[in-house]
């Protein structure tokens, strides 16, 4: 009485490009380097890299998709997505390197790398 | 919809971790498609619900049969609240495929009359399954426990192989931790999402060693129809939404499905009911409550940090 779909056979392709950036991006944290990154992947192809050290100002992004992202104050947000449910939006801003914000629908990922690490592993929800 | 599949490795090389990675999340995934999946007609569930297994018990693998017996063994402390077989109800919800609506009174009544675990049979020997006709099993409730669990599989071999020192798995929020962070003995950090907050926000966060934990808590996936807001945890007694002063409870446990189980279980149940089982399954909870106060568990609570001023302790 949780989730009821909690994977659909379609979302695999943006899971495994999630996992490979989790993966890339978690390995070591000695290996962050200083100031934060966003990398934001379409299908796992790296579209766009925002550096978040520098982003105090509001700044808009519309990728290709049509998926908008949005850093400021040194965090990225989805600002708007077509996908049905609108879990991406909810997710809020991310900033720490670590955090991960997906699209699933649009097959978009956001991570962080570099900066201060996020002080706990993982979050159960 | 579908959930995220997330695992973090640490220690060793990035090729192998990152091989690593790839291979846990594509095991979670084959799991799912290919036996879990209660909507993905390539499963074995699926297949198995839309089989007529009133008349003849039907073989189904023992992976399936183990994850089937295991959730309607912890759901019979349940007092009726929660079944293996919930799935005629939380399909009339829309709460499978993300369509949520309110029933009429006797829809709920014809489906609640469905989701007895009283008619399910499990034949441990032959591995075979039988219901009453109408029943859908249902395995929403513990997939992503038993999808940790299949990832922590993985992850635990390649730190026996020294491979790498550790690692973390989510799947769609539950979460296995598997060795440590640095080869020593220290402890993992897992963030206990904020019931109030955004997904990504914490309010307290658990000290563990190797665990799996799940949450279940109301603020996910909510919908609201003529004012009111609904939540998605069902009391089959009712019918309806768990009505409850909870709004989430996090099992740590010996096993994903066993926390998975256990934190929808506890939900239904409240505080004081729970302790019994908790006992005997050796888990721990962690309660929070509307009014933003928490208890948990004697043992765990000196791992836990309230690291957002608006939770108090209880």
């Amino acid at each position: 009485m949780k989730e009821r779909k909690w994977i659909s056979k379609t979302d695999g392709i943006v899971l495994c490009a999630l996992v490979l950036c989790a993966a890339g991006c978690l390995l070591w944290r000695a290996f962050a380097q200083p100031g934060a990154v966003a990398t934001v992947t379409v299908d796992g192809e790296t579209v766009l890299q925002i550096d978040l050290q520098t982003a105090a100002d509001a700044q808009s992004y519309t990728l290709e998709n049509g998926v908008r992202l949005v850093a400021e104050d040194h965090a990225v947000r989805f600002a708007e997505s077509d996908c049905p449910d609108g879990i991406c939006m909810e997710t809020g801003a991310i900033s720490k390197a670590g955090e991960t914000a997906a699209c699933v629908p649009n097959r978009t990922v956001v991570y962080i790398t570099g900066g201060t690490a996020n002080d706990v592993d993982m979050i159960v929800y | 919809m579908g959930s995220v599949i997330r695992v973090n490795a640490y220690g060793g090389t990035q090729d192998e971790a990152q091989t690593l990675c790839e291979a846990a999340c594509d095991a979670v995934q084959a799991l799912d498609t290919r036996v879990l999946s209660k909507t993905a007609s390539s499963s074995e569930l699926y297949r198995l619900n839309h089989t007529d297994a009133a008349d003849f018990p039907v073989a189904v693998s023992s992976e399936l049969w183990d994850a089937l017996a295991e959730t309607k063994a912890i759901y019979a402390h349940s007092g009726g609240k929660a079944a293996l077989a919930s799935g005629a109800l939380t399909s009339l919800w829309g709460m499978d495929t993300d369509t949520f609506r309110v029933p009429t009174q006797e829809e709920i009544d014809a489906a609640r009359a469905l989701c007895s675990d009283d008619t399910v049979q499990l034949d441990a020997e032959n591995s075979t399954v039988s219901f009453a006709p109408g029943q859908e099993l249902n395995l929403g409730s513990t997939g992503k426990g038993i999808g940790c669990d299949r990832a922590a599989e993985i992850l635990r071999e390649a730190v026996t192989a020294g491979t790498i020192s550790g690692a973390v798995a989510s799947v769609g929020g539950s979460v296995a931790t598997v060795g440590s962070p640095d080869g020593e003995s220290s402890a993992w950090r897992v963030g206990i999402r904020d019931p109030y907050g955004a997904a990504n926000e914490y309010f307290a966060t658990l000290s563990v060693g190797e665990a799996f934990l799940s949450t279940s808590g109301s603020y996910e996936k909510q919908f609201t129809e003529n004012g009111k807001t609904y939540h998605h945890i069902l009391d089959l007694t009712t019918g309806y939404p768990a009505e409850t002063q909870l709004v989430s409870v996090t099992i740590l446990a010996k096993t994903g499905l066993q926390s998975d189980a256990l934190s929808t279980l506890c939900f239904l149940l409240g505080e004081a009911e729970s302790r019994e089982v908790l006992d005997l399954y050796d888990a721990q909870a962690v309660f929070v409550y509307a009014d933003k106060t928490v208890s948990a568990t004697e043992s765990i609570r000196n791992d836990i940090t309230l690291v957002n001023d608006a939770y108090t302790w209880r």
